[in-house]
């Protein structure tokens, strides 16, 4: 057993960029205690064994680097980028917070009290707002609805000790990726990164639950109320397939036909030939299991129930018509000389494969995609959209004000729509 | 024709002789040419009652053109998978495309076809109104920190055209004409008004001949002089209040400070890092860290044409109050006045600089971006070097001088931002 290692060399960029990435995530959150990872490893990098947390905080800047760590469904990492000349002393502080994290009382009850505040302050955002309720619904209350970084309610639940066993859990050879990218050769990697590795445990107590999100049925609305909002923000949509799964690349093209560009249907219906809103988007989300297709758009309030609308019954027309032959080599067009901008920098081409090997794509998915999307006929992507696109079964999340607006939406969507109302500041969202 | 060094790479700057200036970096190993076209013109130039114009003159100049039907521009653009955008702000306006190498001909013959020839109607400046009203209810009304923005340089600038946002006041965007955006072009989408960047694996003679063809037989015009407005000292501390519907109470403060090609603006940026820079800051530590005041923390220089504004924006934690807040940033700024940073600070800020500098160049878009806006804004690319070097040199006393200097209690401007009844 050994740590994996992955190498994207870019010589003369005079920084280096470092990963180590765990391919377990907040998926395995015991319920109620949602949030435990990213506790967890905000708590590692507050200190190791001999240094306390202004003392990391301090030599990471003094560096020339910085340093984020972050916990998401499928994987965590703790990742950071260093001026050349400081590699080996940033490596082995980045190490240090793997191997010999402190995790110590005071700094757990602080770390936990700053993202209770964050969680908190993020409520200001109402697209973030939006995307949390349209995942919560969407995944019927699962495992991937709920939000990485927990909620108020559930953060209050985590202990320092239920952060000990999680970091446990996590660090082990098993899991562990070590990456970089940048102004280093192979061999100073090897040297700097994996053989301090090799004192970690091969096995993972942590497992990935293996839970798939299931289909609903019907159109479920969840208004989030909120205050004096003259625009509205809207997330519609329900599950996709992933990457390797039938039906992806058929879905994932006729999407970017359909709204993954300035130019796509979506956007010229809602905001070019109407203006009712900013933007209008499609976009297949790719993950480890089936993730969310969703639009996202944000007209003004007075525009929220024809909008609403006007999408419901594009939709319509997507799943019974398909995208047309010139929007089908439009959006082959688009994906393919976009795909340039996956793997432009050594930092992008590191990222792919972080993501291919954590997220279990298949092994080519993107050394592959040109010849997958070129692949994807007329026929394909009506079939992927035939079987995919489904707008009777709907999820929908509005943040709103509610005694404005939420008329507007249940009209829009007719009587069969469930509807649901929770308050912007609702310590479980 | 001049040289200028940038990192490991050269530019070669170019006038043709309609005055379009031309930027090139020719770099063989890109995997994708960086092309934008910058012009001279952001909501600085705009005088009261017609604010917003510069920013919705972008949108419409996604629209048609005499050779190209409506959608049709970027229909093409992103028909080949370029990544495109535009951008307005206080002293100018950029169009930018990103993509393969082989499409810099067509990207070239478009946007010359959009400056040179856009046609404007009734029905397309109608609709574009619309839109830009939709996204100033997206980025201001909506939005807590695009509303405190707003306010706090609307109190800060009272005569300079600082003093309007760049998206405009909501009834200058409903009320703007036809006739307004057709002499908005007329006057400022001239050649000797605007700089062509490219950065890629390109020919620097063909690239030139390129340009020519595509731009050189636009006709130069009389460009106007920007307003010729200096604020005037402010003598005594501005303070205003903000309620919002917000969990939390943001406490926002300013101070006017020099133009980016000023010699203190260096040192207010290292004086930035000091007191903001990553979780070791000075002000980090204590309003986030050790103090527990705020969530999130932010500040630093304006880096603009014309002296703007030194920012801070503290977005405190439940129950934490604004006078907590400005006592420890009183606290902080009266210590670095007092005390000049240690050698251990200066040596974070620098190799941040460093960070900064060498990040900033990692891609072609990155560097074309870097190359435009040193360009129009401080009128020479050779400062980008040049400001890295000063900023590298900045010592102890520099620091402590500029706080002196520039963030005084009674020259500050604070807006203080609270929740709502309904919200709290």
């Amino acid at each position: 057993m050994s740590v994996r290692l992955f190498h994207e060399p870019g010589p003369g960029l005079g920084f280096v960029d470092l990963v180590l990435a765990f391919d377990a995530g907040a998926e395995s959150d015991p319920d109620g205690c949602e949030g435990l990872t990213q506790l967890t490893m905000r708590l590692m990098r507050c200190g190791t064994a001999g240094r306390t947390r202004a003392e990391v905080d301090a030599e990471v800047e003094r560096l020339g680097a910085h340093l984020e760590v972050g916990a998401g469904l499928h994987r965590v990492s703790i990742r950071g980028r260093v001026i050349r000349e400081n590699l080996e002393p940033f490596a082995r502080l980045m190490l240090d917070l793997v191997l010999e994290p402190a995790l110590r009382e005071d700094d757990f009850a602080q770390a936990q009290r700053l993202l209770l505040a964050e969680v908190t302050a993020k409520r200001d955002d109402d697209q973030d707002l939006a995307g949390r309720a349209f995942r919560r619904v969407l995944f019927g209350g699962g495992r991937h609805g709920r939000p990485s970084s927990g909620t108020a309610a559930s953060l209050r639940r985590v202990t320092r000790d239920d952060c000990v066993r999680r970091h446990r859990e996590l660090c082990a050879q098993e899991t562990l990726l070590a990456a970089a990218a940048g102004d280093v050769e192979e061999v100073e990697l090897r040297r700097l990164l994996l053989e301090p590795l090799a004192a970690l445990p091969e096995r993972s107590a942590a497992v990935r639950t293996g839970e798939q999100p299931t289909p609903h049925r019907g159109v479920r609305v969840l208004l989030v109320d909120k205050p004096e909002r003259t625009q509205a923000q809207v997330y519609l949509g329900h599950l996709g397939p992933k990457p390797g799964r039938e039906h992806h690349d058929g879905l994932l093209v006729s999407s970017v036909a359909f709204g993954g560009t300035f130019s796509g249907r979506l956007m010229q219906e809602v905001r070019v030939k109407r203006g009712w809103s900013y933007g209008a988007y499609s976009r297949l989300t790719r993950s480890r299991t089936d993730d969310g297709w969703h639009v996202w758009t944000f007209p003004a309030a007075k525009d929220l129930g024809p909008c609403l609308g006007l999408v419901r019954g594009m939709l319509r027309d997507l799943q019974r018509d398909g995208v047309t032959a010139d929007e089908l080599s439009f959006a082959q067009g688009y994906i393919v000389g976009s795909s340039v901008f996956l793997i432009d920098t050594p930092a992008d081409r590191l990222e792919r494969r972080i993501e291919t090997a954590t997220l279990d794509f298949p092994p080519d998915y993107y050394a592959n995609l040109r010849g997958r999307v070129e692949a994807v006929t007329l026929e394909k992507a009506r079939a992927a959209t035939r079987a995919c696109v489904r707008p009777d079964d709907l999820v929908v999340a509005v943040v709103c004000t509610v005694a404005q607006s939420g008329d507007a939406v249940r009209a829009a969507l007719g009587d069969g729509a469930t509807v649901e109302t929770i308050a912007f500041d609702d310590d479980t969202l | 024709m001049r040289r200028i060094p940038l990192g490991r790479h050269t530019v070669r700057l170019e006038t043709l002789d309609n005055g379009l200036e031309v930027l090139i970096l020719a770099d063989p190993g890109s995997p994708v040419t960086a092309f934008h076209t910058w012009f001279k013109v952001g909501s600085r130039h705009e005088r009261p009652g017609k604010t917003g114009l510069a920013h919705l003159f972008e949108h419409l100049m996604f629209g048609e053109t005499e050779n190209l039907k409506h959608g049709e521009f970027d229909r093409r653009i992103e028909s080949v998978g370029a990544s495109m955008n535009a951008a307005t702000w206080l002293d100018w306006t950029y169009y930018h495309e990103t993509f393969l190498p082989d499409h810099l001909p067509m990207m070239a013959e478009l946007e010359a076809e959009r400056m040179a020839r856009l046609t404007l109607g009734e029905e397309q400046v109608l609709r574009e109104k619309e839109v830009v009203a939709n996204e100033r209810r997206f980025r201001v009304e909506n939005s807590v920190e695009g509303a405190a923005s707003e306010l706090l340089w609307k109190d800060a600038f009272r005569v300079h055209p600082y003093h309007h946002p760049t998206i405009g006041w909501m009834d200058d965007i409903l009320g703007f004409t036809v006739e307004d955006c057709r002499s908005f072009h007329r006057t400022y989408y001239a050649p000797n008004n605007a700089a062509l960047v490219v950065v890629g694996p390109v020919d620097e003679e063909r690239t030139l001949e390129l340009f020519r063809r595509t731009h050189g037989w636009m006709q130069r015009q009389e460009i106007p002089a920007p307003p010729d407005v200096v604020e005037p000292p402010q003598g005594v501390e501005r303070s205003q209040r903000l309620p919002w519907p917000t969990p939390t109470r943001k406490t926002c403060l300013a101070w006017r400070t020099p133009e980016l090609a000023h010699p203190d603006h260096a040192a207010l940026t290292v004086l930035a890092q000091v007191l903001f820079g990553g979780r070791s800051g000075r002000l980090q530590r204590r309003l986030v860290h050790d103090g527990e005041i705020a969530t999130d923390l932010q500040g630093g220089p304006g880096s603009f044409h014309d002296p703007s504004l030194f920012e801070i924006w503290a977005d405190l934690r439940e129950g934490r109050t604004h006078e907590e807040a400005l006592a420890a940033i009183d606290v902080e700024l009266a210590g670095l006045a007092a005390t000049p940073p240690a050698p251990a600070e200066l040596e974070t800020a620098r190799n941040q600089v460093l960070l900064g500098f060498r990040s900033a160049l990692e891609t072609a878009a990155g560097r074309a971006d870097r190359l435009g806006f040193f360009h129009v804004t401080v009128g020479d690319v050779g400062a980008i070097e040049r400001r890295q070097q000063e900023l590298l040199r900045i010592g102890a006393e520099d620091v402590r001088a500029a706080a002196r200097k520039y963030l005084v209690p009674a020259t500050r401007n604070v807006l203080l931002v609270d929740p709502t009844e309904a919200a709290s």
